[in-house]
This record gives C-alpha cells, structure tokens and sequence, in this order.
C-alpha cells in the first residue's frame, strides 16, 4: 500500500489524470490478452511452458508438507508406543524409513525450486520482450499519425502511455497472470490436502481466513481513504515546492520567503497528520495478521487435538498447510486489482495504435530500407527549384469553422513571400498545408509541377527547411543538436553554419563548447541562444525551400539583423517563406502576402502594397505611428 | 545554521526509543510460543491431558493478545516519529534552499530538489519507520530464537545457526547484485520517457528535417536498451522467492534428521522437536525480512546523502556588516515609511566603517556600479575577455531613468541581477542608496529595488495574492493604482472576480502578455526606491508597451523612485537620462541617446537598423 502511494508520487506530471482514469472500467477480455501476447513472437510458447512449470512447481510445494507430516509421525508414533511414565527409555525409530522420507522431501523441494525459479524467469523474459515490442509498436504508430494527434493530445499523454501504461501491461497482465495462476493452485491444492488431512478441523479453520481477509480488506479501505487525502495534501505539497523552487528568483527579489516557509510549513503540518494517521492504518493489517496466524495455531494445537484428534505430525502439517494458505489469500486481492489495472492500460494504449493512420504517409508500414540511408545520398537525388502553386485550397481544423478557404498562389522559384496579418489568420495554418502535417480538404498544392498528395511526406520535407516559433533542441551536446538535420555534416561545416547564424560566439563561451550537454530547461541557454541554434541547424541543412515563422521574434533587433544577414545569403536563389509580425524585416520580399479571416486579402511587394492604401498600408502606417512617438 | 537529519529526529526521541521497546516485548511474547506448544505436545497430547491443553490454550490466547496490543502501540509511535520526522525534515529543506545563493540551487536544480524534498523524504521516513518496527524486532527474534533451540538442544540450535548464516548469505549474494541492477532499470525507464517526450515536443521539426528514422532509432535503442536491463534483472529477482523457499525448506528436512537422530537417542521429547521446527520457520521468515530491510536501508542512505548535499549548499552571502539606510531615506517621506521598522542606525553602525562616509558624500545616489566585473564561474584567471561582464561603471540619483540596451547574451540582465544582490560581483563595488551592498543584508538590497525579470513567474493564488507578492500590507486601491500604470487594469477588470480572479500555478491562464503585466504590476506595487524593467514589455504590443513606458515615466515623476529599463531594442529607452550600452559583457557607451548617436558607433549601428532616428524628443 505503501509502496503504491510513493508509486504514484514519484509518476509526478505523466500520471494519467482524471479523464484518463475514469476509463478503469475496463473489462478483462481474452482478445486483448491475446492480442498483448501477439505482439512477441515466442510468447505463446513460453507461456504454456510457464502454466506446465507452474502446476508442477506449485504442486510439489503443495504436496511436500504430506511427507513432513509421514516423517514426524514416524519418529512420534514410534514413540508413543513405547513410552512408558519414564522418560529415560530408549526409543527405537525406523531411521531408514525416515531417510528416506526426508531424502524424498529434499527432491520435491529441490524440482519445485527449480520449476518455479524457470517460471519466474521465463515470465518476467515475456514480460520484458512484450513490452519492448509494444512500445515499439505504439512509437511506430505516433510515427504515422497525422500532425493534428500530437496537437490535440494533451502534455505528456503519449508518455504516460508508453512508459507507465505499458509497464503496467507487462507487469499486470503477464506477471501479475502468472502469479494468479499460481496463487489458485496452491490454494486449491492446499484446500485439497487440509481437508484430506482433517475435514473438521479444515472446516474451523476456513471461517478464520475468511475473517483474516475481511479484516485485511476492511483495514484497506480505511487506509486507502487516508491515502487518497494524503495524496490530495501531496500535490499541493508538491505543487508548492515546485513554485518555491523555480521561483527562488522572485522569491528573493521580493523578500518573499517567510511567507513561503508559512505557508509551506502549514501544509506540511496538514500532510503530517493525515500521513500519520495513514501509515498507521496501514502498518495494522500486519500485526492482525500475525495475530490471526497464530490464533490459528492455538486452535490447531488444542481444539485440533482434543476434538480432531490430530497427532504431532498432523499439527505440524497443518501449520505448514495454513502457512501456504494464508499468505496466498491475502497475495489475492493485490494480484486481481493489478490485473485489472493493466486492461485498462492495454485499453488505453491499443486505442491509440487503433486510431487511423496519416493518409498518403511515405513511411506507411514496416520500416524500409532506404528509411536508413545518409540524408545526404537522398537528398542530392532530388534538387528542387522551388516552384511552389497553391491552387483554390479549403481547409479547416474543425467542420464546423473553416478557416482557409479558396486560397491560390504562385511563387516562383528564388523568391522571397512574407506572410503578414493578425493572429489566427491562417499564416502558419498555411506552412502547415505546404508541410503536409495538414491536408488540404480541397484544391492542389504542387512542388515544381508536382502534386504534393502524390509525394511522400519524407520526400516532400527534406525540401524544407524551417525555424519554427517554439525552438525545439532535444537532449543531447550542442554539435548534435546543430547536426540534427544532416548527421553526417564535417565540423568545419558546423562551425561555418553556426558562424553564420552568430550563434558561434556564445557557444565557444560555453564551458563544453559545441560538446555542451543541453537538457530540459535549465542550462543557462537563452531562448534568443535557442534560436540562434536553430537557425545555425537550418543554416547547415541546406534546404530547398525556406520556412521562418516568426523565426526571429525573441532574438534582439540587431542580433536579429545580423541573422537575417545570413539568412539573405541562404535566401539567395532559394525560395523563402517568411511569418513576422515586424513589418520593417520584411520590406525586401518579392512577394508580401497579407492574410485576414483565412484568405490572402492583398499580396504584392511593398511600395505596390502602400500603394494601394490598403490593409498592409494601414498596418505600416500603424507601426510608423508607434515608432514616431516612441 | 546547517540542519541536519539527526535534529529533525530529536523531537521524536521518546517515540524512537518507546516503540522498539513495545516491539521487543512482543517478540518476547511471541518467542514464548513455541515452548507453550512443546508442552501441549508433550504432556497435553502424550497424556492425554485436555484440561492442561486448554488450560495452555488460554495463557497463549492472552499471550498473542498482548503481543497485538503491544505491536499496535509501536505501529503507532512509528507513525508518529516518521512522519514527524519527515515533516521536519521537508521544513528544513525549504528553509536551507531559501537562503541558500541562486547560484548554488542551481547546481541542484530545481527539478531535482522537488524529487529530493517528495521522493527522497519519503524513502528517508520509511527508513525510520522500519527501523522502528523492525530495527528491534528482527535482531531480537532472531536471537531469541537460536538462544532458545540453544536451551533445548545445542546442536541443533549450531545447525540452525548454520543453515541462517547460509541463509543470509545467499540473501545477501542475490541483494548485491539485484539492487544496482533495479536502479538501472528505472533510470533507462526514465530514459525512454525523456526520449518520448522530445519526440512529441519537437515532432514538427522531426517531420520536417525528414528525421523520423533517425529519432525513431534512438527510441528503439532506448526501448531495447530497457528491455536488456529488466531482463538482466529479472535474473537475480526470479530467483529471489524460490531460493529463500528452498533454503528454508531444506533446513527443516536438515533439522527433521538431526532431530529424529536426537530422538533415537533419547536426547529430545517431540514437544520439543516441535518447538525448534517453529523456531526455525520464525529465523527464516525473520531474515527474508531483513533483506527487504536491507533493501529499505540503503535507499534510505542514498537519499540521505541527496537531502545532505542540499544542506550543504552555501547560504546567499551573508553580509559582512549592516548599515542602515535610515538615515538617507528619512528625506524623502514616502520611502521612510516603508522602512521605517530597518534596523536603529546606532546599533547597526560598526565603529570604525569609513563606508559611512561614500554614503553620505553621494546624497542622492541611488544605484551605482564602479569597476564592476562578473564570472558566473569561478575566476581562474582574472582575463576579461571570459568575465561575462566587465568594469561596468555607472551612476543614477533618485528620480532618475537609466535605460541599458546590448544585444542577447551581452550582459543586461547579469547588471540586474548583482544590483538586486542575486550575484556578488568578482571585483569592484555596487552602492545602494550610497552604500556598499556588500555590506548591506539581502534583504535589505532587495527591499530597495523592485525587479521585473524577462519571463516572469507568477504564483498559484490570486491576481491580487501575486500583487502583493513584494508588499503584503498593500490595499486595493494601491494595486489597483499599480495595475493601472503597468496596463494590467484592463484585463484584470474583465476577469471574472476582478483582483480575486484565480492564477493557476506558473500563471498557466494568463497570455504572456498578460503575466509580464501582472508582474509590472507587483513589482510597482511593491513601492521600492528602483523600478528595474528587463525586457519586461517583450510580449506586448507595439500600442500597449507605448502606453506602458509614458505610465511609467508619469509615475517615476510622481514617485520620485529610480527607474531602470533594460531592453535590445533602442525606442525603448530614448528617454533615459542616461543610458548604458553594453557590448559582449563590456560597456561600450554611457550617455543620453543624442550623445551616444553621435559618439557610440554600435549604439547608432543598433539604432539605424530599428529605425531610430537621432531626433525623437
């Protein structure tokens, strides 16, 4: 129970929330097992062989006891014949017959040990290779998914299904099934035995382990309301070492800290007497237990031998019996609520893998071959020029709100378009389209003559090259990070690109240089640096086609020339789309198009925009204005 | 004062000491068992004596039944000391990370020290609940147990002590090597989330640079790498159950020999073979505990070296010497106010300070830096060229606007952070309203200025919790007065419950725009002597961040308090009376704009390319 509560505590941000629990209804199902077992090729087999090693190992510890039983009533049967009110008397044991036995025991104990050692092992070998595919499978299948998936998944989703859901398949389902398989044959058999031995006696006894349990599990339910409201305490606790932590800054600067301490202690004061009382709620199902085993033993030992009759043996068997039974009993409810956690789970995962996949996706299917090839082989196979034709394009997220509608446009190929206009005008909508992270409901987007529907999207991408709103950089040195789009890149190459987005400078001020380690968010990287980054990445891929949303928007103005300097010089004789709200960066673009409500409102170069005394003259007008007063 | 783990537990010393107590009177009770069931055996059941049997069935009744009481009773001082424990422990975590310098948190972060205060306590409260409950109990039992198979027959009671020694080296084999093992496995789990993660965040560039083979690779890599890890565990951990069943099993088949040896010999009664076969199955179950105490006890140690390296972080500077700013501030009525509980000027003077004389020869001064260099490093050598900032010198008087321009990464908000006392600089002196601030507390330092960083954070509570966040006694017409000038009044009088309306945690439901103007908002509210700006209008629009700056300037005139604006870009700072330019870490002009555009070649370079003219007033 413990054990759980610190589980769940440790899951911090990727555990499911609310709406994904309220889907724990899941019904066990053969299919599903079925399907989960598919998913590793030798699994079947493993798992008959588990359930074969399992009956004979459970069953040998099942029966052992009897031969303990035999053994002890040799050596006190023998005994009682001849004993007389002396003690001294010398007793006489069948000490061959007794060998034997034991020599017997060493060997059903010894089989079982091996039969269960086998099972466990190869369990927790299916367990491991099952889960190892499914993730497989479940990363294979977000790789197919359209674009729209990742944007309306809330954070984390995906995570929490690959890591704890499918770990809780692997743990519940395989292991958990193997355990429950084994638990109901030790009961089972031991039930058999307990009454084979005494009938009567066995029949007191089960009242008793059904109290056991019911005590266990009301004692449960206390605890777990104790947990859960501990657990509510928790996550604020949580919560507010998380802003005390990150905000030490503010905190600081204004002299917060008492206040933080007050406020913190009090909760932790809560959290002490809910936990308190939480843990020793939980710490009781153990001492009851014990309390209840050896209740057990005192009637074994007297209402066993006065009414039952049991001899030494019989009452050392039984204690031995009910130690095989007890424990198993209570193992039960643990391994059932497991089991039922990892449907769930494998609910919630294959509905994922389920869902379609993105329509016309190059990397449909198994993975290929040429999936593996140097970038740098494929992409010299296709130069572009750059031709890019929007023709009479509809498109929206949601049926009900269109959002691009008719929208044509040619660019020829070299030409710098900037794409201007408010907030949910439909300009990144746009990159989208080109990208193909959307499709188009209507019309025909063509490359160079060549419908982009008909291309594969690795193909059509590897055109591209885009510094997006939010810099993206993963986990790993810079070099990797400048490398991502052509691995195989020289240094030399690297430093020329980096030099050429200024980004050079302040990574060789790094304490690693270009081997510094970038994780999460602290590395003392500004986002303007992140930037700089990105655009250096781009720099060195070497595109066909240009895409900058908004690209330069955290990077100071004259950084920002300086980057665009260098873009011009990647610009040349590439065609460029450009998404910027600062309409002084984008007065050189051959072609301005401005975007309102989804459609292109105006398009042509600058002076024939102020020219036209329209939307974008008014824009200009506005920021001259601004500028003026400022 | 470093806390420490032990101080955390002296408040529970009597919980500590009284529950093992009670834990080893029921394992004495309990140790009493058997010998209570040889004598059934042996004279009960040979005698067919009932009334003994029942008789002895009682006293046992009443035995168990004191041993549960007693149990209970420890469980419950175990409670009461690990938790309490816990609760103390978490306080002085929090309280050491306060007043420990950013910059050694930062060697932690702050991620990690949310895992050490939730994960590490917890694992450091089960260690003394278990040391409690069984720290005691298994010793004892184990003990007891071979000293009373020693009373009943010695060479079992050697045989046994063989076969537990046996036992717990096997236990021990399989721990050893199972425990490293379970740690790897978590972290390659964590791994592959991380890896997850990147992969959803940053799916539009994988797509888009054609690298979804390239990443698809390092999540298989990630995946297969765990799945060897479990399976290397899976080696010793399926063989943990089986193995302590059979060594178990084993010993009582070695005891049913002996004992039907010493039997033949008339050496012992059955009882009493009985009675040593039940204290067998206790040693052995008692050491199947002790290896998931073992377990309990090393996590427990990792994670007191982790709460440990948090206690030793450096505390923030503390100042060498307090002096007043009292006496300064007594002139301007508005500031003395707010100051007017700060240490009395004659206690907090140190006989001898000539720093009293720079403080008063400045009257108006408010901030200044003179040769101020900066390393975030430690300084191996003292070459300017890696400092991240360089003999800064400036000064600024009261009622003043300083605007600070450079380009990303050239230092701007380095100069805010040593003015608010976050960093010490490596060399040179920064004054605060005269006086050195190496001398003031930093408490003091930053009553004095009120900081707005570039990406602000906001707390869970509400609009108004956040705006008071710098001056709890402020009433509502005071941030109603400083929303309005930071342009947050419009927005906040929409909201639902106005000032009352809810802040999520890190301010989720609020725009950025909106966050950095709350965060004006507290920073004005706060009332100290410099308004310090850094960048802080970003997300703003054009009309809005206008609107802000003249409110500002408006406000400064009234107030009569220093304002600073740090900012890359030149229109926003034109009207500074003195403006800093800073270039790479060094200053490259101090001057009014119409100086600096005819003087500072960078400072025009930057303005012409914003197309800002020299005129503008």
């Amino acid at each position: 129970m413990a054990k759980n509560a610190s589980l769940l505590q440790g899951m911090g941000n990727l555990s499911p929330d609310a709406d994904t629990l309220s889907q724990v209804n899941a019904k066990p199902s053969l299919k599903v097992f079925l399907r989960i077992l598919s998913s590793s090729e030798r699994s079947k087999i493993l798992l008959s062989m588990i359930t074969f090693f399992s009956l004979i190992g459970c069953g040998l510890q099942v029966y052992a006891p009897y031969f303990v039983r035999r053994t002890i009533d040799l050596m006190t049967q023998a005994d009682r014949v001849i004993i007389g009110n002396d003690f001294s008397v010398r007793v006489n044991l069948n000490m061959s017959r007794i060998t034997k036995h034991l020599l017997f025991l060493v060997v059903i104990y010894t089989l079982s040990f091996f039969m269960l050692w086998l099972m466990n092992t190869m369990a927790a070998y299916i367990a491991a290779s099952v889960a190892s595919s499914l993730r497989k499978q479940l990363y294979e299948k977000s790789d197919r998914l359209p674009i729209g998936f990742f944007d309306r998944s809330r954070d984390g989703e995906l995570e929490t299904r690959f890591v704890y859901d499918i770990d809780a398949i692997s743990e519940g389902m395989l292991q958990g099934l193997v355990q429950l398989f084994s638990l109901i044959i030790i009961i089972a058999g031991t039930l058999g035995f307990m009454f084979a031995l005494s009938f009567r006696m066995t029949l007191i006894i089960i009242p008793l382990a059904v109290m056991t349990v019911i005590i266990a599990t009301q004692l449960a339910k206390r605890t777990s309301k104790q947990f859960s409201r501990q657990q509510a305490l928790v996550g604020e606790l949580n919560s507010l070492s998380d802003e005390a932590f990150t905000g030490q800054r503010e905190i600081k600067l204004f002299n917060y800290r008492e206040l933080i301490e007050t406020r913190f202690n009090a909760l932790s004061s809560d959290l002490y007497r809910v936990a308190q009382k939480a843990q020793f709620y939980s710490s009781l199902p153990n001492p009851t237990t014990r309390f209840m085993n050896y209740l057990v033993y005192i009637l074994i030992a007297t209402v066993g031998v006065i009414f039952g009759g049991l001899s030494v043996g019989q009452i050392s068997a039984f204690i031995l019996y009910w130690n095989n039974f007890s424990k198993p009993i209570n193992d039960f409810t643990n391994v059932t609520a497991q089991i039922m956690a990892a449907f769930a789970s494998a609910e919630r995962v294959f509905r994922v893998i389920d869902m379609p996949d993105a329509v016309g996706n190059g990397s449909r299917g198994p993975l290929r071959e040429e999936d593996f090839a140097p970038l740098t082989e494929r992409q010299s196979s296709n130069p572009v020029a750059g031709h890019v034709v929007f023709e009479h394009i509809y498109f929206s997220y949601t049926p009900d709100k269109p959002l691009i509608s008719d929208v044509s446009l040619e660019v020829q190929p070299g030409q710098t378009v900037a794409v201007v206009g408010p907030t949910g005008a439909g300009k990144t909508t746009l990159i989208n389209l080109l990208l193909r992270f959307y499709d188009v409901q209507s019309g025909v987007i063509r490359i160079d003559g060549q419908d982009t529907m008909q291309m594969s999207k690795i193909d059509l991408r590897r055109r591209f090259g885009m510094v997006l709103q939010d810099t993206w950089l993963f986990s790993g040195t810079i070099r990797d990070n400048i490398k991502f789009g052509c691995p195989e890149a020289t240094d030399d190459a690297m430093i020329k690109a980096s030099k050429a987005a200024h980004a050079h400078g302040f990574i060789k001020r790094l304490p690693d240089g270009y081997d510094t380690v970038i994780e999460g968010s602290g590395t003392g990287i500004s986002e303007g640096q992140k930037q700089l980054l990105a655009i250096a990445r781009v720099i060195l891929a070497e595109p066909s086609i240009l895409i900058l949303d908004e690209a330069t928007s955290s990077v100071d103005s004259l950084t920002e020339h300086r980057v665009r300097d260098a873009f011009e010089v990647l610009m040349r004789g590439r065609t460029s789309f450009v998404i910027a709200h600062r309409l002084s960066t984008i007065r050189n673009a051959d072609l301005i198009i401005v975007m309102q409500n989804g459609n292109i409102v105006e398009n042509g170069t600058h002076e024939e925009l102020i020219e036209k005394r329209g939307v974008y003259a008014a824009m200009n007008g506005f920021e001259k204005i601004q500028g003026a007063r400022t | 004062m470093q806390p420490s783990l032990k101080s955390a537990l002296r408040p529970y010393l009597k919980e500590t000491i009284l529950g093992p107590t009670f834990k080893l009177f029921e394992a004495a009770l309990e140790l009493s068992l058997p010998i209570f069931l040889a004598r059934i055996i042996d004279r009960g059941i040979a005698e067919r004596d009932h009334s003994f049997i029942i008789h002895t069935g009682l006293i046992m009744l009443a035995v168990i039944f004191a041993g549960l009481i007693n149990a209970i009773i420890c469980q419950y001082f175990a409670s009461v000391a690990a938790q309490g424990f816990g609760d103390r422990v978490r306080r002085d975590i929090l309280k050491h990370v306060q007043s420990a310098s950013i910059s050694s948190q930062s060697r932690i972060g702050a991620e990690s020290l949310i895992v050490r205060m939730t994960s590490d306590v917890n694992s450091l409260q089960l260690g003394v609940s278990m040391l409690i409950r069984l720290g005691s109990r298994i010793p004892f039992v184990i003990i007891g147990s071979v000293g009373a198979t020693f009373i009943i027959d010695r060479t079992l009671a050697l045989i046994l002590l063989v076969g537990a020694l046996i036992f717990a080296l096997i236990m021990t084999i399989v721990i050893r090597n199972s425990f490293p093992l379970f740690d790897r496995v978590q972290d390659q789990l964590d791994h592959v989330g991380v890896i997850v993660k990147e992969s959803v965040s940053g799916v539009r560039v994988i797509r888009s640079f054609g690298q979804k083979p390239r990443q698809r690779r390092k999540v298989f890599n990630a995946v297969d790498e765990h799945e060897r890890a479990v399976k290397q565990v899976a080696k010793w951990s399926s063989i943990m159950s089986p193995v302590t069943q059979w060594v178990m099993n084993l010993s009582i088949c070695v005891l049913l020999f002996t004992g039907a040896l010493r039997i033949d010999a008339g050496l012992l009664t059955d009882g009493e073979l009985v009675a040593v076969f039940n204290y067998v199955v206790q040693i052995l179950s008692a050491l199947v505990v002790v290896a998931n105490l073992v377990v309990i006890f090393t996590r427990a140690s990792v994670s007191k070296k982790r709460v440990e390296e948090i206690y030793a972080l450096p505390m923030d500077d503390s100042p060498e010497g307090v002096l007043t700013l009292h006496e300064d501030l007594t002139e301007d009525g508005h500031i003395a106010e707010s100051m007017t509980d700060g240490p009395c000027p004659a206690s907090a003077l140190r006989p001898g300070e000539n720093r009293v004389i720079a403080a008063s020869s400045a009257h108006d001064e408010v901030l200044a830096f003179e040769k101020v260099c900066f390393s975030y490093g430690a300084l191996k050598n003292k070459d300017k060229a890696t400092m991240t900032l360089s003999d800064i010198d400036f000064r600024i008087s009261k009622g003043q606007v300083l605007g600070i321009v450079g380009t990303t990464g050239s230092g701007k908000s380095t100069v805010l952070a040593l003015a608010a006392g976050l960093y010490r600089p490596s060399s040179g002196e920064i004054r605060i309203m005269g006086q050195d601030s190496s001398y003031l507390p930093v408490e003091q330092i930053r009553d004095s200025i009120g900081v707005v960083p570039q990406s602000p954070k906001l707390f869970a509570g509400s609009v108004a919790d956040n705006l008071r966040f710098g001056n709890s006694e402020a009433d509502n017409d005071l941030l109603k007065g400083a929303a309005k000038t930071a342009q947050a009044w419009e927005f906040i009088k929409q909201l639902p419950d106005h000032l009352e309306s809810k802040v999520d945690t890190n301010g989720r439901n609020f725009s950025g725009g909106q966050k950095q103007r709350i965060a004006i908002a507290r920073a004005i509210a706060k009332n100290s002597p410099i308004l310090a700006l850094d960048d802080a209008a970003s997300a703003l629009d054009r009309l809005t961040e206008f609107a802000l700056y003249e409110a500002l300037l408006e406000d400064v005139k009234l107030s009569k308090r220093t304002l600073v604006l740090v900012s890359s870009r030149i229109a926003a700072v034109v009207k500074a009376d003195i403006i800093l330019v800073l270039d790479d870490g060094a200053q490259v002009g101090l001057g009014t704009h119409e100086e600096l555009f005819d003087c500072c070649a960078p400072y025009r370079e930057m303005a012409e390319s914003q197309h800002v003219e020299r005129q503008v007033r």
